[in-house]
């Protein structure tokens, strides 16, 4: 992928706006500005950043481990107002952190804030479900209580605490935790299986939204990564919950239908920016996309069109994603899905000889050309 | 420029456009999502989507019909004649041969070919085992395995089969070493410093053939899957060191000393010779684990809410610390390196 980047300077960039009208002259001095300032700011690389979440994950498990022991906060009131203040305490140090005048001081309050902030979710989030009628003893038996209270710090803090880590973290267990509660409620036991394709359904409306809209600020790609992720869990999680709860005969048609018809829409989205794709080749690809739903695993399909929005997008998280997702997937295909191995054997081979023959289309067509 | 003054050209020419830095301008309502298009299009201009997709296709299909395959090997397993095993697996595997030999090595198609023709000798062996019950242990059909696909692998210049190849081994070792019964409990743990060693070796290879010039070999992930698997291997014997030192056998102590040894030898090499910050950084990481292990076992294990305090302090510490010198020597590094 870094083959097709190129380099650009930030004037060159600031200048082709200003020559096609996107940005009026006036505004080249503010966004010059904008753009010197950004690079002073401590943008943390990948590995630092890692290396923070890790660090601020292990402490915040012993400090709650003390919290739990110690029943310093031990009134649901407690909790709540213990919650807040370790969450308040995590958004001055990240204001602190931008400030800070020396790396050693930045680490600090980083790692710090960041640790805080777990804490303070976690007492919180506990707090609401017990002060809601919840005894502590019981919260894995009433996740909806501790959904409510994840939804509703996600909400109030994902606007005022920019970290990434936490913003992707806090999203992912949010929509796990839904999957959870779904699959364990007791009251709309009929409707249980609807409720799953309707959960699977949304989360793929959403992730479409934020990763293809153009006017998505960047504050949602952890929550579109997020999205992404719990799909992929959701994915392989589906067959292993059907047997649990004992759903005869379940199938996967309609998440293989959902998936499909998102494969042929990500090929459209994609000619949309490939010159050398027409119409003949998006009628063949389209069609090989739905002999693929017909025939193929809803895994493999989904992990497809993770790695085409990943191209189209040049994101490499989600080519990662996607790559990584297929042998996980077969993995679990092995040993999940009720139905033999011959027939799963039957839905590989022909997955791949469809493949095959889509990449002998394109060697006829001479499209599969290095430019 | 209606009067508007522009800023001081030079760090704007001295700083390179960004997905992140576009990203952040559209994010403060500063650019329209018409002007983020225009540069992000400007940015990654040569999306070449039917080579891209060509290669995708040819990857995951052979991926798929391999692994279809082998399923169809494992399910039909006592239904099948000798005969159909046999035929049926030499002519996939000839023809993966003949395809890799069409298309050619320069070509991926040719290269993926061979890949599968690799893991196709290996179901072959497995088939031969079972089906003349030879009694070998399975090492053998791993080192064998090994042995033949070397020279396949030595001509391909195809990083993934290199990765197939090293695990072959690594599997091949570990198997060897616990089904000849050669160690003794003392000497449990002394596989893991071979397999350290083993690794090793092969990232000195891929240290000097890169420096030499190879091309396939210098992504950064070539480097990282022979790091992370030698600080695995080493951290076991280390564990084990930590959490019960009286019981320590030589083996744990060979560990432990090949432990410190190859944590100061990557610091050194991927600090000075060979600067690589991501190398530092997992070195580094390793090392705080290995505290962290320290402070558990010492600490945590304690079980009050002291401990669980003060354990949870010493963390912070720790990775404060560890998050501080990575910055200075990225900082540094920048200075030198560029």
């Amino acid at each position: 992928m870094d083959n097709s980047i190129k380099k650009i300077t930030a004037k060159e960039l600031l200048d082709s706006w200003i020559n096609l009208g996107l940005v009026p002259q006036s505004e080249y001095t503010h966004l010059g500005n904008t753009i010197i300032s950004q690079q002073q700011e401590k943008t943390l690389p990948l590995y630092l950043r890692m290396l923070i979440s890790i660090g601020a994950l292990i402490s915040s498990l012993s400090f709650i481990s003390f919290l739990y022991i110690s029943k310093i906060v031990y009134l649901p009131s407690e909790k709540l107002l213990c919650g807040i203040i370790l969450i308040g305490l995590a958004l001055i140090l990240r204001i602190l952190s931008k400030e800070a005048s020396t790396t050693i001081k930045h680490s600090i309050f980083i790692q710090t804030s960041f640790c805080s902030m777990i804490v303070g979710k976690i007492v919180f989030i506990i707090g609401f479900a017990t002060a809601i009628g919840v005894p502590i003893t019981q919260l894995e038996s009433k996740p909806w209580e501790v959904t409510l209270g994840l939804l509703l710090i996600t909400a109030i803090t994902y606007n005022i605490y920019p970290l990434f880590i936490d913003r992707f973290l806090s999203t992912l267990s949010l929509f796990l935790l839904i999957y959870i509660s779904i699959s364990g409620e007791f009251y709309f036991e009929t409707y249980k299986k609807t409720a799953l394709h309707l959960f699977y359904f949304i989360q793929i409306i959403i992730a479409a939204t934020l990763l293809l809209n153009k006017r998505i600020k960047s504050a949602y790609i952890p929550l579109a990564y997020a999205i992404v992720c719990s799909l992929c869990i959701t994915t392989i999680l589906l067959e292993p919950t059907a047997k649990v709860l004992n759903w005869n005969n379940y199938n996967t048609i309609f998440i293989n239908a959902i998936l499909t018809f998102s494969l042929i829409a990500l090929i459209y989205w994609a000619a949309k920016d490939a010159q050398k794709l027409k119409s003949q080749p998006i009628i063949f690809a389209s069609l090989s996309a739905l002999l693929l739903g017909i025939i193929s695993a809803d895994g493999l399909i989904f992990s497809l069109c993770l790695m085409i929005l990943g191209y189209g997008k040049q994101d490499r998280p989600l080519l990662l994603i996607g790559a990584v997702f297929i042998p996980i997937f077969i993995f679990f295909y092995y040993y999940n899905l009720d139905i033999k191995l011959i027939t799963k054997s039957v839905i590989l081979i022909g997955s791949g000889l469809i493949l095959l023959v889509a990449r002998g289309y394109l060697n006829i067509k001479k499209l599969d050309r290095e430019a | 420029m209606n009067g508007a003054k522009r800023p001081n050209i030079d760090p704007l020419d001295s700083i390179l456009g960004t997905r992140e830095m576009v990203e952040d301008l559209f994010s403060r309502n500063l650019i329209s999502a018409e002007a983020k298009q225009h540069a992000l299009k400007s940015l990654y201009p040569n999306k070449n989507w039917g080579f891209w997709i060509a290669r995708l296709l040819s990857a995951i299909g052979i991926t798929l019909i391999l692994t279809g395959i082998i399923y169809f090997f494992a399910f039909n397993w006592t239904k099948m004649s000798t005969l159909f095993k046999f035929s049926s697996i030499q002519i996939t595997l000839f023809a993966t041969f003949a395809a890799s030999y069409y298309y050619g090595l320069q070509k991926l198609s040719g290269k993926i070919f061979l890949l599968s023709a690799s893991i196709l000798v290996g179901v072959f062996l497995a088939v031969f085992g079972q089906v003349y019950q030879t009694g070998a242990d399975s090492y053998n059909l791993f080192l064998m395995w090994s042995l033949l696909i070397l020279p396949l692998v030595i001509i391909s210049r195809f990083t993934p089969l290199w990765v197939i190849w090293l695990s072959i081994s690594n599997i091949c070792l570990i198997l060897f070493w616990n089904q000849t019964g050669s160690y003794d409990s003392p000497g449990e743990m002394m596989i893991l410093s071979y397999l350290a060693l083993f690794n090793g070796v092969f990232l000195i290879l891929r240290e000097y053939f890169s420096i030499k010039g190879i091309n396939w070999l210098r992504n950064r992930w070539t480097r990282m899957i022979l790091i992370i698997p030698i600080l695995i291997y080493i951290f076991i014997p280390t564990y084990s060191f930590i959490m019960d030192p009286k019981e320590a056998t030589y083996s744990v102590i060979v560990g432990v000393l090949f432990s410190a040894i190859i944590h100061t030898i990557f610091y050194i090499i991927y600090r000075y010779k060979l600067p690589d910050i991501w190398s530092v950084a997992i070195t580094l990481f390793s090392i705080c684990i290995i505290l962290e292990t320290i402070f558990y076992k010492e600490i945590f294990l304690k079980n009050n809410s002291i401990a669980y305090l003060l354990m949870g302090s010493l963390t912070l510490i720790l990775f404060t610390l560890a998050v501080f010198l990575l910055q200075n020597i990225t900082k540094k590094m920048k200075k030198t390196h560029g």
